[in-house]
């Protein structure tokens, strides 16, 4: 269920029977303003009069009845129920120690916090201590309390950067909490490793593998331009370039970047490369190669039986 | 994970765009929906990223609910 509608009871969603509620933080946070703004009324009434507190409410706009709460409710307690699961999306923008969307979130009783976040430290390393005091158990309560613990030697200077033992002391803290990424259990897209270009050769063939690789890239020139090449030359070079193997690991990105200018001048080349698709027996991961134009595409479709693996390389075009 | 949450009270999840942090939260939050006393998960996000996790919620469910039906006629459960 969405909550956006703020006439929304916490009895409608009970009778609704949901297992989940998607709500936004700009809803929580009215709730938890008009509630708070409700009891503000009250504690006035008590202590002055409901004159006064009608006038202050009159003054300060604050709801001189119980507001209609969807989640912040005194029902939970009574049907002896709680939130199993919160789940705080993108936490880092809760991160403002004094702010509003923060007190509005810690209000919410929960047995148990999920925080999902791709930046915990977005201008200072502290902003992770930040995130990990809404995790329910924590121990200190104060910004004081966290620097006292992790952090006593910069009490003073917070924007500095943390020692080794200090952030140490962190990530001791934070290890519990936070965990990997469950790879085995769950369909996840795999970790995108940086592309880079490299050919196992041996000492013996490097020469004529560059010799090689010259010729390869001439066929492709001569593709692209005019239309057409000799099918042994391009068949010789784009299967050595795959297929080989040796002890000797020849860096060819830096090679062909040398190259590239010469092939075509005015346009960045865009190779493809597959680091996942080739694996040897002894671990090392080679790699095949091909262009993106018309020529390299038919060479593609005949090289790579798994394109689904296949990334995208923007070589930079750099004289040599 | 379940560990960290039920005997520490939270969890922390810290990765880079697009590596599966949403998807390991509803996979989580439909994972341990076992009581119907219990109240609703709730989920807070941004209001531009409303849709999508409801979305993303639904198709999650789709597919937890075909795992739990192919065991329960397997005989698993």
């Amino acid at each position: 269920m969405i909550l956006d509608d703020a006439r929304v009871t916490f009895a409608d969603i009970w009778q609704g029977d949901f297992d989940i509620v998607v709500a936004s933080y700009t809803t929580i946070m009215y709730q938890h303003k008009r509630l708070k703004g409700f009891k503000r009324y009250m504690s006035i009434w008590k202590q002055c009069g409901k004159d006064v507190a009608d006038r202050v409410a009159e003054k300060e706009t604050l709801p001189t009845k119980r507001p209609t709460l969807s989640v912040f409710t005194a029902l939970l307690e009574i049907l002896a129920c709680r939130i199993p699961t919160k789940v705080l999306d993108e936490a880092h923008t809760v991160s403002k120690w004094a702010g509003v969307k923060r007190a509005a979130v810690k209000a919410l009783l929960a047995f148990s916090v999920n925080l999902l976040t791709g930046t915990p430290c977005a201008n200072h390393w502290f902003e992770i201590l930040n995130t990990a005091d809404l995790l329910p158990y924590e121990f200190p309560k104060t910004r004081a309390e966290w620097f006292t613990v992790f952090a006593p030697d910069q009490a003073d200077q917070r924007h500095k950067a943390p020692n080794l033992v200090e952030f140490s002391n962190v990530v001791r803290y934070l290890l519990p909490f936070t965990f990997g990424r469950t790879i085995d259990l769950l369909e996840l897209p795999g970790i995108i490793y940086e592309p880079r270009v490299e050919f196992e050769l041996s000492a013996e063939k490097s020469e004529l593998t560059l010799w090689l690789i010259d010729k390869f890239l001439r066929c492709v020139r001569m593709g692209a331009e005019e239309g057409e090449a000799n099918e042994e030359e391009k068949n010789t070079a784009m299967a050595y370039c795959t297929k080989v193997n040796g002890t000797r690991t020849l860096r060819l990105r830096h090679t062909l970047t040398s190259y590239l200018p010469t092939c075509r001048p005015n346009k960045s080349r865009v190779f493809r490369v597959s680091p996942h698709t080739h694996q040897s027996k002894s671990g090392r991961s080679r790699t095949s190669l091909s262009t993106s134009n018309a020529y390299g595409h038919c060479l593609r479709r005949q090289f790579c039986k798994n394109r689904a693996n296949w990334k995208t390389v923007q070589l930079k075009k750099t004289h040599p | 994970m379940r560990h960290a949450r039920h005997t520490l009270g939270g969890s922390l999840n810290i990765d880079e765009m697009g590596l599966g942090k949403t998807t390991q939260a509803i996979d989580d939050i439909y994972g341990d929906i076992r009581c119907e006393n219990d109240a609703f998960n709730l989920v807070l996000t941004e209001k531009s990223v409303l849709i999508p996790w409801a979305k993303e919620g639904e198709r999650s469910y789709k597919q937890v609910s075909e795992l739990v039906s192919a065991a329960t006629l397997s005989g698993v459960c």
